[in-house]
């Protein structure tokens, strides 16, 4: 496990360190007008896994509850993007939301067809986050908060 | 027959009679999901699981809890009743802040109705960032898996291990819980109260509604990187009699009020403990598992007592680990359960009244005494990313007067019983 967290967050910084064309297959989008400006991997994961709601903004007092976007479940972005998340596999990820589903316990993200979507979702709701591929972001109305090497 | 020796239950419902429904749901919950509002809204989804299972034992028959009923008896051969059953979820999202939810469940179960048949049916309000309420029918959140026991996709085994959970025959409640999320770093910690009512069917005699009022639980749980840990304390009280005890305890009650030295005294204390209406029941467990995506491991330990000594109760555990091989998953689990209440022998002869109320008193009250232990492997291959094959075999060894779990022969409850299990069941979600 820390191995594979090093490994992880040696690909983040390096995706940092260049530019986004060379290595950035996958972002994390918000709405322009979301204050946040950046994520970390375990902030995303955290909302992605449905262990937390809203954004870190850095003021407790006013949370912003966040709307999540996911990708079909067999899709191929689906699965590269929590590779390079946290390392799970679709299956695990699947049971795991199973588990948490139909438990009642947390509902797992609403589900939009492709990038396209994605990014004219997020760019509607300004609690919206969703991840897309970084080659159909760019000129969206949309703001990059974490980019995730494939 | 059966699992107290009394007369054989005739079911109200069975899973056969009502898949045919559950296919035709099925079929239309899946052309509903295309049209699903793309932004929330309505959403439907769903859980399955087709199984089958044999054993090697003419006279005894397993039930994966004890709300089931073999529809033949103990002699049960190979079938797929068992652990088959289907789900569907329905969920409305009526703002960011509340939610609806609906889930039906299609399985074997002594009284398979529509009420019978809806775990879950509530309203789901986030009043702060971190604060959950739900009100309606919720699931009973006691133990490590008691909120999923039906979706088989999201376990590692066939089914729960029985010596933990076959017995708790409680899956949802009528009520209101509570749930407070706060961070500590990289731990996640979920503080979690319950409280409400529950009904359900148990095939004793020709049926018991089994009423379980002023359930309150409590919950602690941590999640931190591989490992979810829990502890959890839950109380509720039987509030209805057996119906088919009332002539056990009218023959009890006519001993007690002989008020012969001794024998009446013996008589109170029996009908004491066969008597369900009033009696306190409680479950405390730990549980913890792991998963660092190649090992993984669940162990639970529980504590259950009841002021009743014919409500099972006593200590159950189980301990399971496994490894990823791709997409397949081996894994062991030994579990056991060992009962709270000794077991009974006459004290006194009663006279003309042994025969008629003293043993069957006693038969009674050790026939629902649980003490096995079962070895199991297992192995899930993942072959869809939303659908596993599982196959599992399994040997459980029954001690003398331990056969609570199971239908039997009755002239084996005197003896250690070892019985063969092989399943084979395919779990997914939709």
């Amino acid at each position: 496990m820390r191995a594979h967290l090093t490994r992880r967050t040696i690909a983040f910084l390096f995706c940092l360190a260049w530019p986004l064309a060379a290595c950035a297959d996958l972002v994390v989008i918000v709405h322009p007008d979301n204050p946040v400006r950046a994520m970390t991997p375990r902030e995303v994961s955290d909302l992605y896994l449905g262990r937390s709601r809203v954004f870190d903004t850095g003021d407790p007092a006013t949370p912003l509850t966040a709307f999540i976007y996911e990708h079909p479940a067999e899709s191929h972005l689906r699965e590269t993007f929590f590779r390079a998340l946290n390392g799970m596999p679709i299956s695990r990820l699947n049971a795991y939301w199973a588990r948490l589903r139909f438990s009642g316990e947390v509902l797992p993200p609403v589900v939009l067809a492709d990038s396209r979507a994605v990014i004219d979702a997020v760019g509607r709701n300004r609690n919206a986050i969703g991840y897309v591929d970084a080659a159909a972001v760019s000129s969206a109305p949309v703001k990059i908060v974490l980019r995730l090497k494939e | 027959m059966g699992r107290l020796g009394l007369c054989r239950a005739q079911g109200s419902g069975s899973l056969s009679r009502w898949f045919p429904i559950a296919v035709a749901c099925c079929a239309l919950l899946a052309a509903g999901n295309a049209s699903a509002a793309e932004e929330g809204g309505l959403r439907l989804s769903g859980f399955g699981t087709f199984g089958y299972v044999r054993d090697n034992r003419p006279d005894i028959a397993p039930a994966r809890d004890i709300g089931q009923n073999p529809s033949n008896g103990f002699s049960t051969g190979p079938g797929w009743q068992l652990d088959s059953r289907i789900g569907v979820q329905l969920e409305y999202a009526v703002s960011p802040l509340i939610d609806l939810v609906g889930q039906a469940v299609w399985r074997d179960q002594f009284k398979a109705d529509v009420d019978s048949s809806i775990d879950l049916a509530y309203v789901a309000l986030k009043p702060g960032r971190n604060l959950d309420v739900r009100l309606g029918r919720i699931n009973y959140d006691a133990f490590l898996m008691s909120d999923h026991r039906n979706v088989g996709y999201a376990y590692q085994w066939v089914r729960p291990p029985a010596e933990f959970y076959g017995w708790i025959p409680i899956f949802s409640l009528d009520g209101i819980d509570a749930a407070y999320t706060l961070r500590d770093g990289e731990a996640q910690w979920r503080f979690k109260a319950q409280a409400g009512n529950s009904r359900l069917r148990i095939p004793i005699g020709n049926g018991y509604d089994f009423h379980a009022h002023n359930m309150l639980g409590t919950s602690v749980s941590r999640q931190s990187g591989s490992w979810r840990l829990k502890a959890a304390y839950s109380q509720f009280d039987s509030a209805n009699e057996v119906p088919a005890f009332a002539a056990l305890h009218q023959g009890l009650d006519q001993v007690v009020a002989a008020n012969l030295p001794s024998t009446s005294a013996e008589a109170a204390d029996l009908r004491r403990n066969l008597a369900f209406k009033n009696a306190k029941i409680s479950y405390t467990t730990l549980g913890a598992a792991y998963d660092d995506g190649v090992w993984l491991g669940q162990a639970e330990l529980g504590r259950s007592t009841a002021t009743a000594a014919v409500i099972p109760h006593g200590t159950m555990a189980y301990a399971s680990i496994g490894r990823r091989f791709g997409t397949w998953t081996p894994s062991l689990t030994l579990s056991a359960s060992r009962p709270g209440n000794r077991l009974r022998a006459a004290a006194n002869s009663w006279g003309a009244f042994n025969a008629t109320v003293r043993d069957p008193a006693l038969f009674t009250l050790n026939a629902t005494r649980i003490e096995q232990n079962t070895l199991s492997l297992a192995a899930r291959w993942d072959f869809r990313s939303n659908a596993a094959l599982k196959l599992q075999w399994e040997r459980t060894v029954i001690k003398p007067s331990g056969y609570g779990l199971w239908w039997r022969d009755t002239a084996i409850n005197m003896q250690t019983s070892r019985i063969n299990q092989v399943s084979a069941t395919v779990d997914f979600t939709f």
